[in-house]
């Protein structure tokens, strides 16, 4: 709903800072305009009718009045404050990681409703503890896709033939990797991908391509998990040109 | 910033009230002018006060709460109950509880929360130090008095998982509706927290 002063949507906390005494400046996900940073004046008093709403993760109903510089949290309603993550460090980690990698792979004020709801799927997921890896995989997935820089998994880069099954270099920089014929040894910047790993990326690849809803229908075992956690945390952090800060955390209560 | 009219020292002395916290340009140009108008004495005794706190405030080596002497006078009284830690994040959480005048144990002042979306994670806290005094003093009970918002819980989680092994008996303050609060105006989360710990009268 939207009028020219106020507007009223759906959105998750995704991260917050001080912003003067007792201010906070919100960074929210919401469902129709995207990423938008938001000030809860006072949210950092006790008696604030913010103070619970703005919590990290939470999924909200938000009236926001707009501003000349930015806009101001008018109303916050909470539609579920996740406690089951909040309650477990590892969850935690997990979702926080989830939220930074939004806050650095979407644009302010560029909605991205599938983003939002591969982001939601994936709190409810850590919430009911359900395929808690396998969904983090998913999300990040989802996350490459829509912000539209997924890498090429089925055929070679540079002849487009298809890639043999076993074990690939990926080159970041060009955004897949060459066959046997094509390898070039000027690309410094490769990573080792496993064949297992890279069979389910195919997979999904091609469940993109078809347009089909790319849920799990695959059981992947812990190594081939393992493997992908760790190729698509050096993707992500060479596209989004920078460390996630929350990864630190990840690793030290996983 | 620009504030014409202002010579090159006093845009100095307005420039430096800007710095504060809560302070913007409006009121760092009235702050500067009030001092500039107050008696010469009076801007003395300021201008040596903040100095003498810079000369002389350090860390506590035992609490790491702010102070002129080390240890501070609260790790140094020997009357205050020497078996319970109070675990802080900040020294403002510390005088507010001294405030309310109901704890008389020691404090821990762990000078911030852990927070991985700003990467700040247990080793920038004063989280091994509180290890080490629990390890050389006879402590039997932790409060851990973090913030109630998802850092500080992550925080008191955090430690809460390592000292889960020790026995010492590890405590939060209760949660839930403030003094003096409608109970209509409470928001769902406060009142879930509230029924869950509900007590006896």
């Amino acid at each position: 709903m939207v009028s020219n002063k106020t507007y009223v949507t759906e959105a998750l906390i995704l991260n917050h800072r001080d912003f003067g005494e007792t201010d906070l400046l919100i960074t929210l996900f919401t469902k129709l305009f995207g990423k938008v940073p938001v000030v809860a004046r006072r949210a950092k008093m006790p008696n604030s009718k913010f103070s619970s709403g703005v919590q990290l993760l939470n999924r909200v109903q938000v009236s926001i009045g707009r501003g000349r510089n930015l806009d101001h949290m008018n109303e916050c309603e909470i539609v579920d404050s996740f406690q089951g993550i909040k309650s477990d460090l590892a969850l935690l980690s997990k979702g926080l990681f989830s939220s930074e990698l939004v806050v650095n792979f979407i644009q302010d004020r560029t909605p991205n409703i599938q983003v939002f709801n591969a982001l939601l799927k994936n709190l409810n997921d850590l919430e009911m503890q359900n395929n808690i890896e396998q969904s983090m995989i998913w999300f990040q997935l989802q996350l490459i896709n829509f912000s539209g820089v997924l890498p090429e998994f089925i055929v070679c880069i540079n002849c487009n033939e298809n890639l043999q099954r076993m074990d690939h270099i990926f080159f970041p920089s060009i955004g897949g990797i060459n066959c046997a014929n094509c390898s070039d040894i000027n690309l410094k910047d490769g990573v080792v991908i496993l064949e297992e790993s890279l069979g389910f990326l195919r997979h999904i690849q091609r469940m993109i391509r078809s347009s089909k809803s790319y849920l799990f229908d695959k059981n992947i075992d812990e190594n081939t998990l393992k493997d992908l956690n760790r190729f698509l945390r050096i993707y992500l952090s060479y596209t989004a040109e920078r460390q996630m800060k929350s990864t630190k955390f990840l690793d030290l209560v996983n | 910033m620009d504030y014409s009219g202002a010579t090159p020292q006093v845009q100095r002395l307005i420039d430096e009230f800007g710095r504060l916290p809560g302070i913007g340009p409006k009121s760092a140009q009235r702050l500067a002018y009030y001092l500039i108008k107050m008696p010469e004495e009076i801007s003395l005794n300021l201008a040596e006060s903040i100095l003498s706190v810079k000369n002389s405030i350090v860390l506590c080596s035992i609490c790491f709460h702010i102070t002129d002497t080390d240890p501070c006078n609260l790790c140094s009284n020997s009357y205050r109950d020497q078996t319970t830690i109070c675990v802080v994040q900040q020294p403002l959480d510390l005088i507010a509880l001294e405030k309310s005048g109901s704890y008389k144990g020691k404090y821990h002042v762990l000078h911030g929360a852990i927070s991985p979306i700003n990467g700040i994670g247990p080793d920038n806290l004063k989280i091994k130090e509180l290890f080490l005094r629990l390890k050389n003093e006879d402590i039997d009970e932790v409060i851990l008095a973090t913030n109630l918002d998802v850092e500080g819980e992550a925080t008191a989680m955090y430690i809460n998982n390592l000292l889960a092994s020790t026995g010492i008996k590890i405590t939060i303050p209760a949660r839930g509706l403030s003094v003096g609060g409608d109970l209509q105006y409470a928001d769902e989360a406060t009142l879930g927290r509230a029924i869950q710990g509900r007590q006896g009268i």
